[in-house]
């Protein structure tokens, strides 16, 4: 009867209550959007930086991260054949695709302009979009001296899909080599620093200019992003076994801009929370305060009775505790249902510094983010009845029986 | 069944004290109907609270239901407010959230009873008070008269010892006053429940079996039976 008591008590002044719902709904519609934003998020730039750029895995040559010599691909993979066959007989491995990062001086015969590049196989590259061609084609696998260019860089030496640009690096003996390519396509990445520097060319091409048969790594790509702990511990135990001890690296260990993502986004959210979090105990706490004022006599009356004191606190604890589940719920509503519109109305969002391409805005709930919405209104709402709770089981019946 | 022994009893008033009770004593048998009169500010309503387990006195003793309940703290005394004493206020005091019937069930619902068996006894009760009609329906749905009834009902089911009556009938008209009294008399003769009434009304005197006049904190003077209401209106 207790909480029949608590939870008719909350329609006596529907306005109080409805305002102090409309404050949970609030919270929990901001920690909705904030929450949904923020693993949209994450999940772009997990699967990109896992997907597009650095493979779940990288397998690498033993004791490349210790090399110092200064050449490239000293520390190579060469004849790695029977390795990819094993890995990708793995259900949980999507496929594998090798890789040169090199870099040198691109030339057009008037101008000279330092690059990065990426050597790709071309047709598992072209299952690893990292970049939108903006003009002409990807890359193919028969036309071996081709290249596509960052826009950016392309802009710069004013070259063109069709131009032939000269590729200079140094080469795996440490003897300086030219390779004369082909312009196949433009791209864009949207990474301003990455598009001025930026080519990608056939893994043949890459090997020629550095006058060699190695390719620096294996990229490992996964069907799902939450086995690569598992894929790597699989594997590391089996080169621990076999040999050679290939290293292993995973796309956590090297996007390093996802962890500062990480960790600035969970201190704004957590920022947020907090602020969030003290508005709703603030109002409803005011709220119950209120409620525990206008019914002193009837505390007193129910102490009078033979209530105890821990049952007055039970009242009022249920009480903020039912305020909570209803701003709560009604929250979870209007979230989802705004939710839904912003995924279905594509609102887009201007460029983020360093970037020259805005993106779309996208809320991602899942079932965490909106447990821990409704958790924390339903909490911080009953936390923020114990003070009045305790107030009210407090008063001494004489004075509250005596109480206009 | 109530026994007050050299009570002192005052309250702060702002930088003064105000004696509410002096040098008070007065015993009051079980079964006994007893009427507290006198004007506002003689200390009936104090004298009730201290029967009642409400308040403590600043100095003497006070026994209820055959403790001396002076020193044990208010907190401690719930248990016996709930099962050994039945109040009725002056304004009904009743939850204005529960109907007629889970207000007279409350008393027990506190006090651990299953609710089927509640229940029934809350229903028994209110048919007793003839309001089993009107069990469904909240206060404000009730006249003054029936939401009294009420009352009277949540301080029965417990089967209390002592019913603790501040100014029961100070909100009726003359003939709901005398049908309330009817129903209290009648359950003070069938149950022997002692009945502590604070009252300025003549008609509750005249019901009373021994009315305590009180003036400034003291008993002026007591009267037996059929003179309290003579004694009442000559008053």
């Amino acid at each position: 009867m207790l909480t029949a008591i608590a939870f008719r008590n909350l329609f006596r002044n529907r306005r109080r209550t409805l305002i102090t719902s409309m404050v949970l709904v609030f919270g929990v519609v901001a920690m909705l959007m904030f929450g949904g934003y923020k693993e949209i998020s994450f999940w772009g730039i997990r699967e990109g930086a896992a997907r597009a750029q650095y493979g779940h895995l990288q397998i690498y040559a033993p004791g490349y991260s210790s090399d110092d010599s200064q050449r490239p691909l000293a520390r190579g993979l060469r004849h790695i054949e029977g390795l990819r066959r094993e890995i990708e007989r793995d259900p949980r491995v999507e496929m594998t695709a090798e890789q040169i990062s090199l870099m040198g001086l691109v030339s057009n015969g008037d101008k000279s302009e330092a690059f990065l590049a990426t050597a790709v196989e071309p047709s598992r590259d072209r299952k690893m979009p990292a970049q939108k061609i903006i003009s002409g084609a990807y890359l193919s696998d028969s036309a071996r001296d081709s290249i596509i260019i960052g826009d950016l860089l392309a802009k710069s030496m004013r070259a063109r899909v069709g131009d032939t640009l000269t590729l200079m690096a140094t080469t795996a003996n440490g003897s300086l080599n030219a390779l004369d390519v082909q312009v196949a396509g433009i791209f864009s990445t949207g990474t301003k620093e990455y598009d001025e520097r930026a080519i990608k060319l056939p893994l043949t091409a890459a090997q020629r200019l550095l006058q060699t048969d190695k390719v620096e790594k294996l990229l490992v790509i996964l069907r799902e992003t939450s086995a690569t702990d598992a894929v790597k511990n699989d594997l590391a135990s089996r080169f621990a076994r076999n040999g050679p001890r290939y290293e292993i690296r995973t796309w956590m260990d090297l996007a390093g801009f996802y962890r500062q993502v990480v960790m600035l986004y969970n201190g704004i959210f957590g920022f947020l929370g907090a602020v969030i979090s003290v508005i709703v105990i603030l109002s409803v706490a005011n709220t119950v305060m209120m409620s525990a004022f206008e019914r002193t006599r009837e505390i007193g009356t129910l102490m009078a009775i033979g209530t105890d004191r821990w049952m007055i606190r039970r009242i009022f604890l249920l009480e903020g505790f039912f305020v909570g589940i209803m701003g709560g719920l009604a929250g979870l509503a209007l979230g989802g249902g705004m939710a839904l519109l912003i995924n279905h109305v594509h609102i887009e969002l201007p460029p983020p510094p360093g970037y020259t391409s805005g993106y779309r805005l996208q809320i991602m709930l899942n079932s965490s983010i909106v447990i821990t919405a409704f958790l924390l209104a339903t909490c911080t709402a009953t936390l923020s009845s114990l003070a009045p709770a305790w107030k009210a089981s407090r008063l001494r019946i004489v004075e509250a029986l005596g109480h206009n | 069944m109530i026994r007050f022994e050299q009570i002192q009893k005052s309250y702060a008033l702002g930088k003064t004290r105000l004696t509410a009770i002096c040098d008070l004593s007065l015993e009051i048998g079980e079964g006994e109907f007893v009427a507290l009169a006198g004007p506002s500010g003689s200390g009936k309503t104090t004298l009730l609270n201290l029967g009642g387990c409400i308040d403590k006195p600043d100095a003497g003793r006070v026994w209820v239901d055959g403790e001396d309940v002076t020193d044990v703290p208010l907190s401690g005394l719930a248990r016996k407010r709930r099962s050994r004493i039945g109040f009725v206020f002056q304004n009904f005091s009743l939850i204005p959230v529960l109907t007629a019937l889970e207000n007279v069930e409350y008393p027990l619902m506190i006090s651990g009873m299953p609710k089927r068996e509640r229940r029934q006894f809350a229903a028994e009760w209110l048919d007793r008070v003839g309001l089993a009609p009107h069990s469904g329906r909240k206060p404000d749905q009730l006249s003054g008269g029936q939401r009294q009834r009420v009352a009277i009902a949540r301080a029965m089911i417990s089967a209390p010892a002592v019913v603790i009556a501040d100014e029961p009938t100070a909100n009726l008209d003359s003939v709901t006053t005398e049908n309330i009294l009817d129903l209290m008399e009648e359950i003070n003769r069938e149950t022997q429940t002692t009945f502590l009434v604070a009252t300025h009304d003549p008609l509750v005197m005249g019901r009373a079996a021994r009315t305590v006049h009180m003036r400034d904190g003291r008993i002026v003077h007591v009267a037996q039976g059929a003179s309290c209401a003579r004694e009442a209106m000559a008053c």
